[in-house]
């Protein structure tokens, strides 16, 4: 993965966005960021609800103008040569868009005309991203009576049935329950490996998942910029614990203080429970686990706690 | 090529959409009733006349100047109601779905995407018109009207209504909401309507200037069998100018 960002680096970048700033009359939702986009790279654009990153997407897909700063998409610049900017990306807004009182196919056809894909291509292109995005059983129904999971892979559909360059997702899991969560990441992983994908999300496991490359934003912001790999060596460092006993009346504090590799020990708001700060997760786990087995108190949980975004954000923006 | 795509799916929006058929039954109807009303009249009429034996009388009555003309004033005043339901969710619908999004980010240019929506309309708009060609057809059977006069008074009815969808759709790209886009396009077209009898009562220049502001004026000619240039360049004006307002308030979310 590293050498894989090391070789593209001296190639054009696919999208490069330089000094980008967007001001809503007083309010700056986007303080001049800069990001480079490479071919066939899946880059997660992570950052809390109202950071920018629909604004930035909006920008790129030429959907709303920059105050300053350029975007260039395949070396053309989103302002000046829209059109053929344009004709490079796919995109899916935050909302699929679609027309509810259309079928599947109707809302595919439309989007295969404006996107000028020749008559005779026209059913087989179609039928492929219907293919692609598990629509096919569904093509005749109408789009108003889908769910949000099914109406989120016409929306994909829609935003791949041109074979674009680019495929920029606005927030592709919002909104949906954990099977749909799961089928569109699959989705969005396959989708990746012949496109070029900006994907933005707001749940830091959902870029480990699916993304080789991160970029956090934060208060419009550019605050990380790295790859999956090293983003997690980063956190990996200090990582927390989280332990529960059933014999809440014994205090094991103590014992679990002498374990090799845990820190600190605090004990927390449940009756019963820990919070274990600990140097390398996996081993010291096992070991923890066996003390809490031999004392007798039984365990009825042991949780590696993943940091959350807000918690990336406080270890970036200290550093 | 993008006009005929973006036509093709307003048109099967329309047909898609309730809406589309309760003002289809409601123009019908209230058509029919003007039609009825007049044609009774008619009837009535010309029994009253007969009864005074006075063939001069009977000279001055015909079915153009009694049933045709006046028939075509009434469908006048209904389109005054009935074009802003039609026009109101040509844009602010897509905004609201946010397939907005998808057209401005499509490889299509906003005239296509404004000059597809306003054929849609109007195609919609004389289809609704050609089924009241029933009336005048009836007519054709118990008296001798005037081909000449129904031509020109449909070519009218179908310029204004044209004028009326144009400024419409002007509305529903400036609205938030659907209603919003109805309510600006009926009190607008009704504030035209009524500087025609503001003109009336103004002498001078100003009164002209109002009489060739008001869009009555224009329909007018038609409605009595006259097509004159300057009603043609007036509709065709009109029409331009509000498509191209329509173009620019589209366009201005890319430089807003």
């Amino acid at each position: 993965m590293v050498a894989a960002n090391n070789s593209s680096s001296s190639r054009e970048p696919v999208v490069q966005v330089r000094g980008l700033t967007k001001n809503y009359g007083d309010h700056q939702a986007v303080k001049g960021i800069d990001f480079k986009l490479h071919s066939g790279e899946v880059l997660g654009f992570l950052g809390p609800n109202g950071a920018g990153k629909t604004t930035t997407m909006r920008i790129i897909t030429g959907y709303i103008p920059p105050t300053e700063g350029t975007v260039t998409v395949g070396g053309f610049d989103v302002m000046s040569d829209s059109l053929k900017v344009r004709k490079k990306i796919g995109y899916l807004p935050e909302h699929p868009p679609l027309y509810l009182e259309f079928t599947v196919r109707e809302n595919l056809e439309f989007i295969a005309k404006l996107r000028k894909i020749p008559g005779s291509e026209r059913d087989g292109r179609i039928a492929k991203a219907m293919e692609r995005c598990g629509l096919t059983n569904v093509s005749e129904r109408i789009a108003g009576h889908l769910s949000k999971g099914y109406r989120q892979r016409v929306g994909l559909a829609q935003a791949v049935i041109h074979e674009p360059d680019v495929l920029i997702l606005d927030e592709p899991t919002i909104g949906l329950d954990p099977v749909q969560i799961q089928e569109i990441r699959n989705l969005i992983m396959e989708l990746g490996k012949e496109h070029t994908v900006l994907l933005s999300t707001h749940i830091l496991p959902e870029v480990v998942m699916t993304c080789d490359r991160v970029i956090i934003i934060s208060g419009g912001k550019l605050v990380a910029d790295d790859t999956v790999g090293e983003l997690s060596r980063k956190f990996g460092g200090a990582r927390k614990l989280s332990l529960r006993i059933a014999d809440k009346s014994r205090d094991i504090a103590k014992s679990l203080e002498k374990i090799d590799g845990v820190a600190a020990v605090t004990p927390a708001s449940t009756p019963g429970g820990y919070e274990l700060t600990v140097s390398e997760a996996k081993e010291v786990a096992d070991r923890v686990a066996r003390t809490v087995i031999d004392s007798g108190c039984g365990l009825v949980e042991i949780r590696d706690e993943v940091p959350s975004l807000e918690e990336v954000f406080v270890h970036l923006t200290s550093n | 090529m993008h006009i005929l795509t973006i036509w093709q799916k307003e048109l099967k929006q329309f047909f898609l959409s309730p809406i589309a058929y309760v003002i289809l039954v409601v123009f019908i109807t209230l058509a029919g009733l003007f039609y009825f009303d007049l044609f009774t009249y008619f009837v009535q009429m010309q029994a009253q006349f007969q009864s005074y034996q006075n063939p001069m009388a009977m000279q001055q009555l015909n079915v153009n100047d009694m049933i045709i003309t006046p028939l075509f004033h009434n469908l006048s005043v209904i389109l005054l109601l009935i074009i802003p339901l039609m026009t109101m969710r040509l844009y602010a619908e897509e905004r609201k779905n946010g397939t907005e999004e998808t057209l401005l980010t499509s490889p299509i240019s906003e005239s296509s995407i404004v000059w597809g929506k306003f054929m849609g309309a109007i195609s919609f708009y004389a289809f609704a018109v050609f089924l009241t060609a029933q009336f005048p057809l009836i007519l054709f059977k118990y008296g001798n009207p005037d081909v000449g006069k129904i031509l020109t008074g449909y070519a009218g009815l179908f310029l204004m209504g044209a004028s009326f969808i144009a400024f419409g759709l002007f509305s529903s790209t400036l609205a938030k909401t659907q209603t919003q886009a109805a309510v600006w396009s009926f009190f607008t077209l009704l504030l035209l309507w009524i500087v025609g009898w503001l003109a009336e009562s103004v002498a001078g220049a100003a009164g002209k200037v109002l009489k060739y502001i008001a869009i009555m004026t224009h329909f007018e000619n038609f409605a009595q069998g006259v097509i004159a240039v300057s009603d043609l360049v007036y509709f065709a004006a009109f029409i331009f100018f509000f498509i191209f307002l329509a173009t620019r308030v589209v366009e201005s979310s890319r430089w807003r």
